[in-house]
């Protein structure tokens, strides 16, 4: 069926996009820094993106170290949680959990000998809970029938969602 | 006035890219615009026109994000566009020719030359090429609430974790807002629903009254909303009503397979002249000679099938008038159920993107017409309102934290951050903070010379337009890629050379005002929106509260 559609820009049609006149621009590789950022993507998945100096892109040493700080003073990294991703070669990494609602940090760094030697400590992250809070509220009693009028309806049914068949 | 059962508060989000190409005579991009303004923007507005002018009581909420009004307003886009619809007009007298041994498309070529003169005339004669003006006009006379947007429909919850980049499109869309409407706003569009609780902090300190959020925003907001999404609720430390998408709604209008638009009556959006007449008759009316829709369709959806039929706008227009009324009896049926298991009257929002109605679904406005003039005399279960108009009727509302979503395919960020797109945040994130960095080492512009003063508001703008979620969504949607790839390198590239120039004390004047002419948005921005300010470090103790609650 010929659908009609839904955001103002995903059906136009394909063709050759013009050229920009005057000088065109790229990006550089990297900003010759030690840094690294967490960026929600959703519920079980967090981006990190970093940039290191002096070490080589191909080391085989690099480690990404995802902290698990829920429940805890985000400041104190020691002693938290965590898990290991070896990195080498990459400047990002996709860290799913499996668990939803968590409080993440990460740090960039490398593996000398067995000993982990951080080189950028990234910003501190929240994933949303992806799901209806347990906690009910004793001054407004939730109205059950209104959660299960809505059952059948999928999370991020949205304008998007409903393009996305016809990609 | 006898007390409706509930409320229904429909929302129109109008939004396009920041597109203007001075350095060409035509720009293919460009057309986005000028078919938005020929067949949603005053289709629209003599919607509006109708409703006042027949007395039909009507309450609409409307965003228009600072990226539209300013090409709305700019007086280049004006000239192209009028000149746009003028090739339109000639092409439709040349179809009028071309069908004239075929009444059923004859027919509907002279309808088309019926349709582009109006726009000619209404645009140039009545409202003297101001639409903001002639918008503002439904603001001024009580039926239209405008909502602010961010500055360059950045999508806020990738921002973070720079807070002063949050800060400034907020700031700055709140500014562009007033700008244009004359009033502060009291509610805040957050472009394509994108909320995460590091965005309530700035929200409150801009004067926000509320936001809209994407359905699961509220019902994963803890603790539980009481009322799921038919009520608002209120942000633990900011106060701000967050409302909430209603899904029912939604797929009625949005969905491919069970939404109205898809109906085999209404008009194929697919079948253009652009595509279907001999090249060398349309290529005049082709930007840069590529094929392309270039606005006039002859055929209906009809079904499944490449033999389309030929359109027919009375048969259409009984349609939309028969959709209308059975989305007035949907919403009768719910707000009944809903009012019988809630204590007080629930509230169906239903935010679209005002480009739905006309371009994509031509008979959109239409639709919009007859559901308005129904909702106010065939019923009387619910009434439309704004979500000001609500929260002045029910200020007492429960706290809750709503949850980061979005309205993006799976509800939450993936849309913009995914293997199509993740390269951008990178550079994105560097430029604001040296944007910021930029800021804090020029804290007095009275003691910069003129060149440096421009050359750091000019960073500005080009930060915030690389900042456009519209770039990342388009490379993931996949069409336009290398449009929305270059958009992104050269406003990160525009803004590296000023961050380098401004730092070496050596701006190429030229070369700035070059730069000026092409993306002049904003022309009054400061760039001390970026700036550290006093509050800061009370902001971040604020700011983690907020942001670690998830």
């Amino acid at each position: 069926m010929e659908e009609p559609t839904v955001r103002h820009h995903v059906h136009r049609p394909p063709h050759g996009a013009a050229a920009v006149a005057g000088p065109r621009y790229d990006v550089p590789h990297g900003y010759r820094d030690n840094q690294v950022t967490l960026l929600v993507r959703d519920p079980q998945c967090v981006y990190a993106f970093w940039d290191v100096t002096g070490v080589s892109r191909t080391t085989s040493s690099l480690v990404l170290r995802v902290y698990d700080l829920t429940n805890r003073d985000h400041e104190r990294w020691d002693g938290a949680r965590y898990a290991d991703f070896v990195v080498s070669g990459t400047t990002s990494w996709y860290v799913h959990t499996e668990t939803p609602g968590l409080v993440l940090g990460a740090a960039i760094g490398v593996r000398q000998r067995s000993e982990f030697v951080p080189l950028a400590r990234s910003n501190v992250v929240a994933t949303p809970p992806g799901r209806i809070s347990d906690e009910t509220d004793a001054e407004w009693m939730s109205v059950e029938q209104l959660y299960r009028s809505l059952a059948h309806l999928p999370v991020g049914s949205s304008s998007a969602a409903l393009a996305a068949p016809l990609e | 006035m006898i007390e409706p059962e509930g409320y229904v508060a429909i929302v129109l989000h109008a939004h396009l890219p920041f597109v203007r190409h001075p350095e060409y005579p035509t720009f293919l991009e460009e057309d986005w615009l000028f078919e938005a303004i020929t067949e949603c923007y005053i289709p629209l507005l003599t919607v509006f026109e109708g409703l006042v002018r027949d007395n039909v009581p009507w309450r609409l909420t409307m965003s228009m994000t600072p990226t539209l009004t300013a090409m709305l307003a700019d007086p280049l886009l004006q000239d192209r566009y009028v000149r746009h619809l003028e090739g339109l007009i000639e092409l439709a007298h040349r179809e009028i020719h071309r069908t004239a041994h075929q009444p059923a498309f004859n027919r509907l070529a002279r309808m088309y030359l019926e349709r582009f003169r109006l726009a000619h005339r209404k645009f140039t004669y009545e409202y003297e090429r101001d639409l903001l003006g002639a918008f503002r006009r439904f603001q001024d006379g009580g039926q239209i609430e405008f909502m602010a947007s961010a500055a360059s429909h950045a999508y806020l919850p990738l921002l973070a974790p720079n807070d002063r980049a949050i800060r400034a499109h907020i700031d700055i869309g709140m500014e562009a807002h007033r700008r244009v409407f004359g009033r502060r706003p009291a509610g805040f569009w957050l472009p394509e629903c994108g909320y995460s609780p590091a965005l309530d902090p700035w929200l409150e300190r801009a004067g926000v009254r509320y936001f809209i959020a994407e359905a699961h925003g509220l019902l994963h907001a803890r603790p539980r909303p009481s009322y799921a999404v038919f009520a608002p609720v209120q942000c633990p430390h900011s106060g701000i009503a967050a409302f909430a998408r209603d899904l029912e709604t939604s797929t009625q209008v949005w969905s491919a397979t069970e939404g109205y638009p898809g109906d085999f009556d209404y008009r194929d959006f697919y079948r253009d002249i652009g595509y279907d007449l001999e090249y060398d008759y349309v290529q005049p009316w082709l930007k840069g000679g590529v094929r392309s829709h270039v606005g006039i369709k002859y055929y209906r959806i009809t079904g499944n099938t490449a033999n389309k039929d030929v359109y027919d706008p009375d048969r259409a227009r009984e349609k939309a008038a028969l959709h209308a009324g059975h989305f007035v009896f949907n919403r009768e049926k719910q707000i009944n159920y809903l009012r019988a298991h809630m204590d007080r009257p629930p509230i169906v929002v239903a935010p679209y993107d005002a480009e739905l109605f006309g371009h994509w679904w031509y008979e959109g406005p239409q639709w919009l017409d007859f559901f308005i003039r129904k909702a106010a005399f065939d019923q009387r279960t619910f009434r439309l309102v704004t979500p000001s108009d609500y929260l002045d009727m029910f200020p007492r509302n429960q706290t809750a934290q709503p949850s980061m979503s979005s309205w993006g395919y799976k509800g939450y960020s993936e849309v913009w951050l995914n293997g199509a797109n993740d390269w951008i945040y990178r550079h994105l994130h560097k430029a604001a903070e040296r944007m910021n960095e930029l800021a804090d080492a020029h804290p007095d512009p009275a003691a910069l010379d003129e060149a440096t003063r421009r050359a750091l508001n000019q960073a500005a703008r080009e930060l915030l337009l690389a900042q456009s979620s519209d770039w990342a969504f388009i490379m993931k949607t996949g069409t336009m890629v290398e449009y929305a790839v270059q958009r992104t390198k050269d406003h990160l590239g525009r803004f590296s050379r000023l961050y380098e120039d401004v730092r070496r004390g050596a701006v190429d004047e030229r070369w700035l005002e070059e730069v000026e002419r092409r993306d002049n948005i904003f022309q009054w921005l400061d760039y001390r929106v970026f700036a550290r300010r006093p509050t800061d470090e009370n902001d971040r103790v604020a700011i983690s509260a907020a942001k670690h609650h998830g």
